[in-house]
């Protein structure tokens, strides 16, 4: 595994303003992550997990700090810029799937595709090997509505992988699911991982996860309550909660 | 196909009521662009048409009595391009009940269509010289009576009663609008006889051999018509030249130019004011179908598509709706266009009608509906690209348009539980609230602007009938007549009251303002035009002395207010008046001056009089009027019910055209408000599952939209009627014309049944929306996000 540092995260900050109250949701956080790495955010409801994975991937603004991505700060990027950014670098696994309900499966992960991919024979190429990589090979003309919540889930991956980004970035993406589609999904992320040298950050609050991560970072109330490293990540098959 | 177009497309589809319900709405206005514009302007060509066609006099001149020989000397003048000499004779007509009405005999060469003033003939043929006793008679009379060829007329000639055999009916381009003289404005078949008949036999029978009085002539293009008529007027005048009328002042002509600048206003200002109303529509609309996408759009923000991808697609989103209605619209409107001026062009008897297809307005549709569709998709789509991602797609959609307060009512009142729900729906979510009222508010201005119109009408004529003009019969002499004929009218059995007036044709000038103007000397105690005067003012002390009433029309067009003097022109030479008082009339250019101030005016040894005002006998009213038509000198009897008759026939048309605005007006209405309950409710869709899956009924679903609807009903109750009732009075303006003054009036009535009619349309187009609701695969709802 390489050390190289991808993620730089300098005391990064982000409020929110409620009428007369600020919400302080990150404070002060200080990260690096490292290119291959599989490292896990765990932390009770609301302690700004979701919020970490938005300002890494280009999708929110930190109030105060830095982010640097590749030795790159995307803090500075303008809005073109910052959209380059989430195009070629990050790929998201969302908490709430967010699959377009109008589209089937099989299009959804085609509607990340046309990115970058313009051969419209290539695309559904290109699709239909990713839903097989998430072992939905035969759901690719289903509506989201008529899929499972854990199948949903794994469009969701197959459509953040389409375009082979560098890092990805999965919010609770067990969440949602039973034990064996979880591990499904898991398993997925850590071959990608393993694999493609893909950097995963995943979210949970689900500790029993956490085993499989090379490093895990505790988030309290904003900040990092505590890192601990794996020396010897648990395989995917031997998680069970 | 390209992916984001596919995802265009199934949206659209997904949504398809609303789509259907917006692309109905843009259509709507699109077409009634086109159609009331267009007829407009096919009616304006039509005329000219139609004058072209039939070589309509440029000129026409009438003399006492002139040789046939002079249209020769005429004819040889530079710049005259043809000339055609008639001798026309005015006189009565015996109706098959013999009732007396006028007529109006035309005597032309019986060996060719006339030069000038042709007809266009609709049935038979024109006179020809082996005819005895023939006629081609004008075809709004013949309609009116149901005339055929082979008929007989019956004019009185000579003092005789004369029957002439029908070989022809035509339209003729001087009756378009049958108008026997300027004073005579309202159309009358019923009451007027056009017949065109041989000159020779009509020299004969009136005995003036070789003899015309009426020469017409068309003046070579690009040819000063002024100096024309000057040199013609050199050769007439030993033959005492009475006349002379331009094409313009024909009146006819001049009726028809009122009407048709009545109906260009109104149809500009209802085109626009639907084409406003579509845009308004899909402005809030669209506006509020991709604001509830906005997880969407975060998404395609996330994966890395570009602000300007996501504006495109969802611009595109708007301008398919456009698009789609643009193209209905032409298609609908094209034919009711075509259909208007059939139907006025019918109704008035123009024969030659031109119905064009005009690209310039339908261009002006299609781009306005397209502008608005980009300003609905540009400001949401615009407000997303400034938004972070992370907060467009972190929250449900409509709980993003709430803001966290208890409604201001609650903190007034303590409401039941089952209420508080859809008063907070209402009051805490602003925006969604705006955008449906804005529907409902424009749901009652077309309603109120529709229903407005007739009722405007309505109270128009009935004000005019019962309240102002108290008479029964009106009489008019074709001289002035001294008072001594007054004991003549009275003694005829059936009339009860009579009053004296004297009514003249006038020219008003106040500071550098001109306006024509009909002057009625009335006796200042009148009880039979009673003038409608400002609160306080009585008719005595408006008419003293040399002191003038005026229309509110008149008063408005010459800009004075009382007090101020102006200047009227008449036969009976220059006087200054002051203006006392403004009456309130349907009638558009009347001033009133008090008879006796007229009298001493004229200066003449005994007062005259030309025209009577009468009440008679109910039971007498016919006979009344045949021995009216025996007393020497009158010109006309008319009767108030049948004058008021002739106006609802003349109605018949603006109804019409009111039925049709209504029509449409309710229809984009239903739209507007079907489209505005169906996305409340579907918006949240995710919100009355969860209610449903916790155990909510169907019945309790269905009782909390009602109740959110009576309420945005109630909320938008007052500003929708004061709105419309404004917008009505805008619209009923444009009506205004010379010819008459329309009042805005909205019967109370009205104003409950729109009400009515807006909340039940409300009710019944929000039911739909909750079967969907409650027949919804919960399973599969409560799964999406969306
Ligand atoms: N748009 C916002 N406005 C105000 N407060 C916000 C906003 N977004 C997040 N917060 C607050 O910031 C804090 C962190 O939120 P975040 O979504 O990162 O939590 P989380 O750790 O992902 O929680 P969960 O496990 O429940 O998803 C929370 O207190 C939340 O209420
Ligand atoms: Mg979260």
């Amino acid at each position: 595994m390489s050390t190289e540092t991808i993620i730089q995260m300098q005391h990064v900050n982000k409020e929110y303003q409620m009428g007369d109250v600020t919400v302080r949701a990150l404070r002060d956080l200080n990260l690096d992550i490292a290119a291959g790495e599989l490292i896990v955010l765990l932390g009770p409801s609301g302690s700004g997990k979701t919020t970490t994975l938005n300002v890494i991937g280009g999708l929110d603004r930190p109030t105060a700090g830095h982010i640097l991505v590749a030795g790159d700060d995307i803090t500075g990027y303008n809005s073109k810029k910052l959209t380059q950014y989430r195009r070629q670098k990050m790929g998201f696994v969302f908490q709430f799937f967010n699959l377009i309900p109008t589209l089937t499966a099989s299009e959804n992960v085609e509607f990340a595709l046309a990115l970058v991919e313009k051969d419209g024979k290539r695309l559904q190429d290109k699709a239909r090997d990713l839903l097989q990589m998430v072992g939905l090979n035969d759901r690719g003309d289903h509506f989201p509505s008529q899929l499972s919540g854990g199948e949903q889930q794994r469009v969701a991956i197959a459509r953040a992988l389409a375009n082979q980004p560098p890092v990805i970035l999965c919010d609770e993406p067990t969440g949602n699911l039973d034990v064996e589609t979880g591990q499904r999904v898991l398993q997925v992320m850590r071959d990608l991982n393993h694999q493609r040298n893909t950097t995963v950050v995943l979210v949970t609050h689900n500790s029993v996860i956490a085993r499989m991560a090379d490093r895990v970072v505790r988030l309290h109330n904003g900040s990092i309550a505590d890192i601990s490293e794996n020396v010897h990540p648990a395989p995917v098959s031997e998680l069970s909660w | 196909m390209n992916i984001l177009w596919r995802k265009t497309i199934r949206d659209l589809r997904a949504a398809k009521a609303q789509s259907i319900a917006l692309v109905i709405i843009v259509a709507l206005g699109v077409a009634s662009l086109i159609a009331m514009a267009g007829a407009y302007r096919d009616l304006s060509t039509s005329y000219q048409h139609t004058y072209d066609q039939l070589h309509f006099a440029d000129v026409s001149f009438t003399v006492q009595a002139a040789p046939a020989t002079v249209v020769d000397d005429i004819v040889a003048l530079p710049d005259v391009s043809a000339v055609t000499g008639r001798l026309v004779v005015d006189s009565g007509y015996i109706l098959p009940d013999n009732e007396p009405i006028r007529s109006r005999l035309i005597g032309v060469s019986p060996q060719h269509m006339p030069d000038v003033n042709a007809v266009h003939l609709s049935a038979g043929r024109f006179l020809s010289p082996d005819d005895t006793r023939a006629a081609v008679v004008e075809a709004h009379f013949a309609k009116y009576y149901g005339l055929q060829v082979g008929d007989q007329v019956t004019p009185i000639i000579n003092g005789h009663k004369t029957p002439l055999t029908i070989v022809g009916i035509a339209s003729s381009p001087e009756y378009l609008v049958v108008s026997a003289s300027k004073q005579d404005i309202m159309p009358s078949p019923r009451t007027f006889a056009v017949l065109f008949v041989s000159l020779p036999e009509l020299q004969k029978m009136v005995g003036a051999e070789g003899q015309i009085n009426n020469l017409n002539l068309l003046v070579a293009k690009g040819s000063d018509r002024a100096s024309v008529i000057d040199k013609v007027k050199g050769i007439l005048q030993p033959y005492g030249l009475s006349e002379i009328l331009t094409s313009e002042e024909v009146p006819s002509q001049a009726a028809l130019q009122i009407d048709l600048d009545g109906f260009r206003e109104s149809a500009n200002v209802m085109a626009f004011l639907m084409m406003f109303v579509a845009a308004m529509a899909m402005y809030a609309m669209l506006s509020r179908l991709i604001w509830s996408q906005r997880p969407q759009i975060g998404l395609m923000k996330a994966l890395g598509y570009s602000d300007r991808t996501v504006m495109i697609h969802f611009l595109a989103f708007t301008l398919l709706i456009a698009l789609a209605g643009s193209l209905l619209g032409i298609a609908l409107g094209l034919p009711l266009a075509h259909a208007t001026t059939s139907a006025y062009a019918t109704e008035l008897g123009i024969p030659l009608v031109q119905s064009k297809i005009y690209p310039d307005l339908i261009l002006t549709g299609v781009i306005m509906s397209l502008i608005f569709a980009v300003l609905a998709g540009i400001s949401p789509a615009l407000a997303s690209a400034r938004m972070a991602p992370a907060s467009a797609m972190r929250v449900d959609p409509s709980t993003a348009l709430a803001n966290g307060r208890i409604s201001v009512i609650e903190r007034w009142i303590r409401v039941p539980l089952g209420v508080r729900m859809p008063l907070r729906d209402v009051f805490r979510m602003p925006r969604r609230s705006l955008t449906t009222a804005l529907g409902i508010i424009l749901s009652f201005v077309l309603l109120l602007v529709g229903l407005g119109m007739m009722d405007s009408m309505n109270y128009m004529l009935s004000r005019n009938f019962q309240t102002i003009e108290r008479w029964d019969g009106l009489v008019l002499f074709n001289a002035p007549q001294p008072e001594s004929v007054l004991t003549q009218v009275k003694a005829i059995a059936g009339v009860k009251e009579v009053e004296a007036t004297l009514q003249l044709p006038v020219r008003l000038h106040a500071g550098d303002k001109e306006e024509n103007a009909l002057l009625v000397a009335l006796p200042s105690d009148s009880n039979l035009h009673v003038l409608q005067l400002p609160a306080g003012v009585t008719p005595a002390s408006a008419l003293q002395d040399d002191q003038l009433v005026l229309t509110t029309y008149l008063a408005k067009k010459l800009n004075l207010s009382p007090g101020d003097t102006l200047t009227v022109k008449s036969p009976l030479g220059d006087h200054d008046f002051t203006y006392s008082a403004a009456t309130d009339e349907m009638s558009g250019g009347v001033v009133y001056a008090a008879y006796d101030t007229i009298q001493k005016m004229s200066g003449l040894p005994v007062p005259v009089l030309n025209s009577l005002y009468l009440t008679l006998d109910a039971m007498k009213v016919k006979d009344a009027k045949q021995a009216l038509y025996h007393v020497p000198g009158v010109a006309s009897v008319q009767i108030k019910q049948d004058v008021e008759k002739d106006w609802q026939g003349m109605m018949g048309l603006f109804y019409a055209f009111v039925a049709v605005i209504f029509i449409f007006a309710f229809v984009m209405a239903f739209a507007l408000l079907f489209n505005a309950m169906t996305i409340n409710v579907l918006e949240r869709q995710r919100e009355f599952a969860t209610m449903r899956a916790i155990g909510t009924g169907g019945g309790h679903i269905a009782r909390l939209v009602q109740l959110e609807i009576v309420l945005m009903w109630l909320v938008t109750l007052i500003p929708g009627l004061a709105i419309g009732w404004w917008a009505n009075v805008r619209f009923v303006a444009t009506f205004d014309s010379e010819l008459f003054i329309f009042v805005p009036y909205i019967k109370p009535a009205t104003f409950a049944l729109t009400a009515f009619v807006i909340l039940l349309t409300m009710v019944l187009s929000a039911i739909p929306a909750i079967r969907h609701i409650n027949r919804l695969d919960l399973a599969e709802a409560t799964k999406m996000i969306t």
